[in-house]
């Protein structure tokens, strides 16, 4: 009887190949999407408050710092936007008898959503 | 002169400390696979190299290995599209290694046990009724699925199946899924219960690479998040109708 190798995988998995890369960034994604959403709710509250209790916190804002990380955030929203639009027809799959809707129209339909919640809120700030 | 090309091949024995990897120079042919070039230096200049294959036409599954570090049937991976070498040939990740490029597909059995990979039936009807049929939908709902080998490569993509060892994982997940949906099976229940555990298949975080390397377009990840929807489904319908409950 022999005793097999072990071959364990080390905390570095990630970086071994390039789509474990790309799911670890798109995990990480759902990070950096919460620390913006509380940045936001904080300016909320902050505008519920007074007009210098505003002001202040948008110049913290402003900041070159919050301003790499709102860029940096964007980027991140876009991927996890796209990889998570690009995976639903995985999860969705819509059958009659033998014919499978195909996945364009599944992924189409949430991109046809959010633009038009997009145009939602574009019209809101622009018209209000 | 005759064109060559290199590989890097993963040599071990259980009475070594390490493995290593042993440099070899076989001929270069358009029409040869990986499988070939192992099976040369096999003949011709090691013939202590062991590894595993049998049908050679990427049906039985067994010559899976891992290929400049993706997991490959290597009766399917040409030569030629490799080049310029060298081919570093090494054994599937997350398994044990017996010896050289043969691996321990003995807990990958076990979970596939685990699932029920069989038509379940609380009663099996007479013969003299004939055989279950089945229309081309009720096929369609489940043919994709049934294509797997068992060749392992998806376990071998999969870095939850490296971290987490009680991990069902994807060819598992993916055939007691497709007994889920065939019409002639009664057997989802038992399944359903294995499948939803944690170390079923809310263990996966949707890696995706099981089914980018999966030789038979089988989509394990996808079934997952299929099953995921299910259970999902299931436990809201307990909650909003109690009585539903089984």
């Amino acid at each position: 009887m022999t005793t097999p190798r072990c071959r364990a995988l080390g905390w570095t998995w990630w970086a071994a190949r390039p789509p474990y890369t790309l799911v670890l960034l798109r995990e990480l994604s759902a990070v950096v999407m919460a620390v913006y959403l509380a940045l936001l709710v904080v300016l909320l509250q902050r505008a519920g408050q007074d007009a210098e209790a505003y002001e202040e916190y948008l110049g913290f804002l402003w900041h070159p710092l919050m301003v790499l990380f709102h860029v940096v955030a964007f980027a991140f929203a876009v991927l996890h936007t796209v990889t998570w639009f690009q995976l639903t027809p995985k999860a969705i799959v819509l059958r009659y008898g033998e014919f499978k809707v195909p996945d364009f129209f599944i992924i189409a339909q949430q991109y046809a959503g959010w633009l038009v919640m997009w145009a939602v809120v574009l019209a809101w700030v622009v018209f209000t | 002169m005759e064109r060559t090309i290199k590989l890097d091949v993963y040599r071990y024995r259980p009475d070594w400390d390490r493995p290593t990897l042993q440099p070899f120079e076989v001929p270069f042919r358009e029409d040869w696979v990986v499988l070939d070039a192992l099976n040369y230096i096999k003949d011709v200049v090691d013939g202590s190299l062991s590894f595993r294959w049998s049908c050679r036409m990427g049906v039985c599954g067994s010559c899976g290995m891992m290929v400049n570090g993706r997991p490959e049937l290597t009766c399917h991976t040409f030569l030629r599209d490799c080049l310029p070498g060298p081919i570093r040939i090494e054994p599937l990740q997350n398994f044990a290694v017996e010896r050289d490029l043969i691996v321990d597909i003995e807990p990958f059995m076990q979970k596939l046990q685990a699932v029920k990979p069989w038509l379940v039936r609380q009663a099996e009807q007479p013969l003299a009724q004939g055989e279950y049929l089945q229309s081309p939908g009720q096929l369609a709902a489940y043919r994709q699925f049934s294509m797997c080998i068992n060749c392992t490569l998806c376990y071998a993509a999969c870095p939850v199946v490296g971290r987490a060892e009680d991990f069902l994982g994807p060819a598992a997940l993916a055939l007691a899924q497709r007994y889920n949906l065939d019409s002639r099976d009664q057997g989802r229940k038992e399944r359903h219960a294995i499948m939803f555990q944690h170390e079923g298949i809310w263990d996966c975080t949707f890696v995706g690479e099981c089914s980018a390397v999966c030789p038979k377009h089988v989509d394990p990840a996808g079934v997952i998040q299929q099953a995921k929807l299910v259970a999902a489904r299931d436990a809201y319908r307990s909650l909003v109708m109690p009585w539903s409950r089984r």
